[in-house]
């Protein structure tokens, strides 16, 4: 019989253990009501902490994933098809011409995004600075005067293309640029003004630029 | 307001379905949670895919570990959201260049990120206020671990502190907020 927990319970609580302690945890629990009830009574305080975050929509892909790899059918997998045959007779309608919908579909959606964005607000722009090694690469930031987004436009990308920013001193990843035959772009919403944007490929720099928000 | 442990008969419900596995147990349990759930794991993972993932892996091990949850702990919800928390903050911890590897490969899904929407306001101002009243010290702790997503090192060599420090004034901390939260606002 392990030992009764002490100011564990809130660790746990607050996701502060490693793996290896919560595991040891947790097969305590399995035999001992009252840690339980120190575990749980650290966890409803943590969950009121989670008010303090915002809720996020997880896709509807998500759920279905899910369910269906916890075996669960029924209701979500009888929607799943009406949705796959109502797709598939809009592609026999269209004359296949859209049977690329998946990536194609997430691409336009990007780039709608993009241009509906930069239409609705107000925006900078900086080139960016190339280093050796970059080959050809031409790179211009466009970005928002309050900061709420950048959008990253790359030419002669040559390649994949990481895009990070550096946040009150912090760096913050923004992805990976999205790229269109040897172009590449990126639409970032950073959780706060970013002071500069930096491109990289396997970890080397190619090009970064500092955000003059004027 | 403050129902931190009176749970609502839906709640108990969703829990008891979940408990014996009744076929639409996770399903429900989904529907109910997951916007709460997907956003603690948003923000230790800072974007959607990860944060899917994670929601997906902590979700299926605890519907196919039998009597992962037990009523006797306290809500199914408050269980989930600390499941979800760990298995983000192991990932964020844990992860490296592995985590970073796939978080820039969804950008794609950086990208179609629906705006987040805030957390019902009431609640949160009341929280903020129990904050508020603890002593700093624990405010901080309870800080670098909650919201800035710090590891028990990080936060003793960002204030200075022995380990174990750390980890008494953590436990001290939440169990002071939990006082607090008990406290009628004035
Ligand atoms: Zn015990």
């Amino acid at each position: 019989m392990s030992a009764h927990l002490d100011d564990d319970a809130e660790l746990y609580a607050l996701g502060l253990l490693e793996p290896e302690s919560r595991a040891r945890i947790d097969a305590h629990l399995a035999t001992c009501d009252a840690c339980l009830r120190l575990v749980g009574e650290a966890e409803e305080t943590a969950l009121q902490l989670a008010a303090l975050l915002p809720v996020a929509t997880p896709s509807p892909q998500s759920r279905a994933r899910l369910l269906a790899a916890a075996g669960e059918p029924a209701p979500v997998r009888r929607l799943a098809w009406a949705g796959a045959l109502a797709a598939a007779l809009l592609l026999i309608a269209l004359g296949g011409a859209w049977l690329q919908i998946g990536p194609a579909r997430e691409r336009r959606h990007a780039s709608e995004l993009a241009v509906a964005t930069l239409v609705h607000s107000h925006f900078l722009h900086e080139a960016m600075e190339t280093r050796a090694g970059a080959g050809g690469l031409a790179a211009k930031v466009v970005y928002a005067r309050d900061g709420s987004w950048f959008y990253v436009l790359v030419d002669r990308a040559g390649g994949e293309i990481d895009v990070d920013a550096t946040i009150a001193g912090r760096r913050w990843l923004a992805g990976a640029a999205l790229r269109e035959g040897d172009t590449a772009t990126l639409l970032a919403r950073p959780p706060a003004r970013a002071d500069s944007v930096e491109l990289s490929r396997d970890g080397n720099v190619l090009a970064s630029v500092r955000l003059r928000y004027r | 307001m403050a129902d931190s442990r009176g749970l609502s008969r839906d709640d108990d419900a969703l829990a008891a379905d979940f408990i014996a596995r009744r076929p639409d147990g996770l399903s429900r349990v989904y529907e109910r949670y997951a916007a709460l759930l997907a956003g603690v794991a948003g923000h230790v993972l800072g974007e959607r895919a990860a944060a899917e993932d994670c929601l997906h892996d902590a979700l299926l091990r605890v519907w196919q570990t039998p009597d992962s949850y037990r009523p006797e702990r306290g809500s199914l919800r408050a269980f989930l959201v600390a499941c979800v928390r760990n298995e983000a903050m192991s990932r964020l911890r844990g992860g490296g260049r592995r985590v970073e590897r796939e978080r820039r490969a969804s950008a794609l899904e950086t990208v179609t990120l629906e705006p987040v929407e805030p957390a019902d306001p009431v609640d949160a101002a009341r929280v903020r206020a129990a904050l508020a009243r603890l002593p700093g010290e624990q405010r901080l702790v309870i800080e670098s671990a909650y919201f800035d997503n710090l590891t028990q090192a990080q936060i003793a060599a960002r204030l200075g502190l022995p380990l174990g420090t750390v980890k008494g004034r953590v436990a001290l901390a939440l169990r002071k907020l939990k006082v607090e939260l008990a406290v009628e606002p004035r």
